[in-house]
């Protein structure tokens, strides 16, 4: 019987032991927020697309315009979509230091916007696929859709801005 | 069903009928299903009380089969519910599991029920999940709220696992087993999957670990 009272024990240490390792939790570290991941590309004399470092190129974007992100020194940018409408406006100065006094492009991205659960911690963010662009060309050349499926992987690049030159 | 969960589905057929169809040839003069042990899991009736994420409740039942193998049912029901600045939701479910707990050692008496295993379960659950309210913090564009509608779907999974019973006082055993659980539809599981599925686990996971300990009573013929 003491040897049973023993296995007793041993069985409410067990329980206790998996009941603090199973206890879930409910902190999200998963960003609601989805970007847009980009390329600048440039064409050289022989039509060979390549990337290109912008030193100071900017977009404006969200609620009244008032967020931006920043490309110093990099061919790379990443922009946020709304989650709000299909429609997307985004600003493109290819030098922040000329705000003031230059005219940005106007880029409007098309997207079919699907909700995607994360967790029960984080809820839900929103996927989109990229229907189509249309922007001005005042410092673009054009832009593709190179990959339309806006998720959550980081490293695929979904446009690619070809600048003049 | 995926080729691969068909393929595991099949494997473990394949462990299974031969165990369960090679004793009737064997064991012969064994005579079945002549004591049962029917039990309710104690770890989670304490659960219940030590958090307020989920409420399960979960019974087994096992019979003698062969004499080193039990066929083992579980069952039960269960609600859970998530509730934070992201996301509001509840969900109940009931579920099954059928299989068998293989037993590693030789009674030592008469009616020894006393043993070490290792056990293989299928488990179904059907769960009902409410409407979820949602919000999506967006400081750019603006906040999205939103309702996602409620549904029903059923789980299926598969359970290996390993415990022990042991007789504590007449009829009276006592029952701890740790099981690892894999999903094997989980995309009918995740889209908004419950906090907690009784008799599985957290939904948001493919694979679980899962323990349980069984208050059981016993009855019947021993052999």
């Amino acid at each position: 019987m003491v040897l049973q009272i023993k296995y007793i024990f041993l069985f409410l240490f067990a329980f206790l032991l998996f009941e603090m390792a199973c206890k879930q939790s409910q902190i999200c570290l998963v960003p609601q927020l989805i970007t847009i991941q980009g390329v600048y590309v440039s064409q050289d004399t022989s039509s060979t697309i390549k990337d290109t470092v912008l030193d100071n190129a900017i977009w404006l974007f969200g609620k009244d315009s008032l967020f931006y992100t920043q490309s110093r020194n990099t061919p790379y940018f990443s922009i946020v979509p709304s989650q709000i409408q299909d429609s997307s406006v985004f600003y493109f100065y290819i030098d922040s230091t000329t705000i003031q006094t230059s005219i940005p492009d106007t880029i409007t991205l098309y997207s079919q916007r699907n909700l995607h659960f994360i967790s029960s911690a984080c809820g839900f963010q929103t996927y989109h696929e990229l229907q189509a662009v249309k922007y001005s060309t005042l410092t673009i050349d054009s832009i593709y859709i190179s990959d339309p499926n806006v998720d959550n992987q980081i490293n695929k690049k979904h446009l690619q801005v070809v600048i003049k030159k | 069903m995926s080729l691969k969960n068909k393929w595991i589905l099949c494997c473990v057929l394949i462990y299974i009928v031969p165990q369960v169809c090679i004793g009737q040839t064997k064991d012969s003069m064994y005579k079945k299903f002549t004591y049962a042990r029917i039990g309710v899991d104690m770890a989670k009736l304490v659960a219940n009380v030590m958090q307020n994420q989920y409420a399960t409740y979960e019974f087994m039942i096992d019979a003698n089969f062969k004499k080193d193998i039990n066929i083992v049912s579980d069952f039960g029901f269960g609600h859970s519910s998530v509730k934070n600045s992201f996301i509001e939701y509840a969900s109940r479910n009931y579920f099954t599991t059928f299989g068998i707990d293989k037993t590693f050692f030789n009674k030592e008496y008469f009616g020894d029920m006393d043993n070490v295993f290792v056990s293989l379960r299928y488990g179904f659950a059907h769960v009902k999940r409410q409407d979820a309210t949602y919000a999506i913090q967006d400081p750019i564009w603006g906040n999205v709220q939103g309702v996602y509608p409620s549904t029903s779907f059923n789980a299926h999974w598969l359970e290996f696992g390993s415990g022990f019973k042991m007789q504590v006082y007449h009829h009276i055993f006592l029952g701890w087993n740790i099981r690892f659980k894999t999903l094997i539809n989980p995309k009918k599981v995740q889209n908004l999957a419950p906090a907690y599925i009784s008799g599985y686990g957290n939904g948001n996971k493919n694979t679980v670990f899962g323990y349980n300990m069984f208050l059981l009573y016993g009855f019947g013929k021993r052999n």
